[in-house]
């Protein structure tokens, strides 16, 4: 397990050699930097050496010394600091290799207010897809083939985090998507159907913006789009969903669930 | 091409390569004029993107990708722009990079919330870590950030302390330790354990880099604040001689305070203790001329040499069994450069 940056460094070894001085940066008062190590100040500018090397290494000095110190002192404090924090888990190994979900929500429950409402949308991401490297991922297969069997049974459910209000501003979801392929562009066009509630109602599919709308994105990288929700005035409460895909993409899907509470 | 030239390319490369990612990442939104569109003016002032080329070059060396290394050299590249906008603010600066600060141009106000808006945004690249590489890795790498921020805010905050209450009877231990937690750890020790991370797949003992990290660190901001006494502004950027005016509890300030007495002594503490408004440039060129004359100067250039040769020792130590590729050799170099550079 790699240690975290509170963990203890090496015994400082006491240095004793001299060496020569690496090249200065600029002239300085009683000190020859034009001519540092015989060189000229462009020559100085070269990558390292084997002569830099050797006089560089070992070179010995208080103020390294005094450093090496500093640095124990800080990180025994740091151990000390962290075991404190530590000790409010229960087992930070478990936290560590737990699921997705139980790890969102250690990261949840610890962080400022702002990072809580950002991370509901990597929540979202996480915890609803069937593989998390693949459920945004656009690779360069061909996308028109029919579904597998498993792919058809893993369309991920996106859940918009709260409860929303008829009539106020819409709530806005970020996605990430990353396109795999070396070579193609992929242009993606979303759409969406209306949402629907269990007892009938319905809001309509006009309620839900992308943008960009499509979304293109060049090989090897990723790109965002912003899904917007408003939820109109006459809305009434209720658990509605809907499905997203994107036009000609078999494998980008997903149901969008949503809760609607009285206006 | 000369071995200086591929280096200085690919410095290039990774700062262009995290700089482009980074603007990709500011939402494209309003509001626009007063907040969006500031927050690339630092990135792009040619800054010289140590930080994601430490990141990226020790990822590749535990074998990992740029595409592995690239958001969290973004959330890097933010939280040290965010950290140079706030501190501008903070020291008065009017100039970073050879333009007006933000502060000077568009008032504290804007900049702070700038700031702000700029440590917040690096949040969505480590959050978006948990798709490319895992939880366990994207956790590890939240980690390293949530250290490396919290040291930084207290050495900014020993520094601020130091200039509020005038405090004049520093020693180079107070010096080390305050730059360890200002400048250490986000400038080197962090880059590089984040890329040991992810390129290792959080497999390695990433404290093995501390002391190279912290030596190559200080060696650096010792070399800045001679860079700010003596350089050539026009290369540097910054006012030169700023940090005098603004009381900057340099190692250099340092010595030359427990180098002078009687009345020298007297007048500068008495400078110190003034607003910077109030400190003249009649007055700044003084403190120069006596850190010339006390040997402050030298003692911060041989304080800068020493480090920079125990960061090259302490580079073979941690990296040394690493295959000798021109991943390790770009990461080599750059200990040379970042002491080395004249801007």
């Amino acid at each position: 397990m790699p240690s975290s940056p509170r963990a203890k460094g090496k015994p400082v070894p006491k240095k004793t050699a001299a060496a020569k001085p690496i090249p200065a940066a600029k002239e300085q008062p009683k000190a020859d930097a034009s001519t540092a190590n015989g060189q000229p100040a462009d020559q100085k500018k070269s990558t390292t050496t084997a002569q830099d090397t050797a006089g560089l290494i070992g070179y010995a000095s208080n103020i390294v010394s005094k450093a090496a110190n500093i640095l124990e002192e800080e990180i025994a404090k740091g151990i000390v600091a962290a075991r404190q924090l530590e000790g409010r888990f229960t087992d930070v190994d478990k936290v560590r290799d737990a699921s997705h979900h139980e790890l969102i929500s250690r990261f949840r429950k610890d962080a400022h207010d702002i990072v809580d409402i950002l991370m509901d949308v990597a929540t979202v991401a996480v915890k609803n897809a069937a593989n998390p490297g693949a459920l945004f991922k656009l690779g360069s297969k061909n996308e028109t083939e029919a579904p597998s069997e498993s792919s058809s049974a893993k369309i991920p459910l996106i859940k918009i985090p709260g409860v929303l209000i008829p009539g106020q501003a819409a709530v806005e979801l970020p996605l990430t998507l990353e396109n795999d392929s070396k070579s193609e562009i992929k242009s993606i066009h979303f759409e969406n159907t209306a949402l629907m509630e269990p007892s009938g109602s319905q809001i309509a599919a006009s309620a839900m913006k992308f943008e960009p709308n499509p979304l293109v994105i060049q090989p090897q990288s990723s790109g965002h789009v912003m899904i917007s929700l408003s939820i109109p005035k006459k809305a009434k409460p209720g658990s509605y969903s809907c499905f997203v895909q994107a036009r000609n993409m078999e494998q980008l899907k997903a149901t969008v669930l949503v809760q609607v509470a009285e206006g | 091409m000369p071995a200086h030239d591929a280096f200085l390319d690919k410095l290039r490369y990774y700062r262009d390569l995290s700089t482009q990612a980074l603007i990709s990442s500011i939402p494209n939104r309003e509001p626009k004029k007063y907040l969006y569109d500031l927050i690339p003016e630092y990135p792009t002032r040619g800054g010289k993107g140590f930080r994601p080329s430490l990141c990226i070059s020790t990822c590749r060396i535990f074998g990992g990708t740029e595409l592995e290394a690239i958001r969290s050299s973004v959330a890097l590249e933010l939280f040290h722009n965010a950290f140079l906008v706030h501190d501008d603010v903070e020291d008065e600066s009017e100039a970073r990079r050879g333009l007006p600060t933000l502060n000077a141009a568009y008032g504290n106000g804007i900049a702070v919330n700038v700031g702000d808006a700029m440590n917040v945004i690096s949040l969505r690249p480590l959050m978006e870590n948990v798709f490319t590489l895992g939880p366990r890795v994207a956790w590890d790498v939240f980690g390293e950030v949530e250290h490396m921020v919290l040291e930084s805010v207290e050495g900014q905050a020993m520094e601020l302390g130091w200039r509020r209450d005038n405090v004049v009877d520093l020693t180079d231990d107070d010096y080390l330790r305050m730059v360890l937690k200002k400048t250490c750890w986000y400038t080197c020790m962090h880059p590089i354990r984040i890329g040991a991370l992810l390129g290792s797949k959080s497999k390695v003992d990433v404290s093995s880099f501390d002391r190279f990290g912290f030596y190559l660190g200080a060696a650096f901001q010792i070399q800045d604040d001679l860079l700010n006494l003596i350089g050539d502004k026009d290369k540097y950027g910054k006012e030169i001689c700023g940090d005098v005016l603004e009381g900057k509890r340099t190692l250099m300030l340092i010595h030359l305070l427990n180098h002078t007495k009687g009345k020298t002594k007297k007048h500068l503490v008495e400078y110190l203790s003034r607003a910077r408004s109030e400190r003249s440039l009649e007055e700044m060129r003084w403190i120069l001329k006596l850190m010339m004359k006390t040997g402050s100067l030298e003692h911060g250039i041989k304080s800068a040499k020493n480090l920079a040769g125990a960061a090259l020792k302490e580079f073979f130590t941690a990296f040394g069994m690493k295959p000798d590729n021109e991943h390790r050799q770009f990461l080599e170099n750059m200990i040379l450069y970042m002491i080395s550079r004249d801007y």
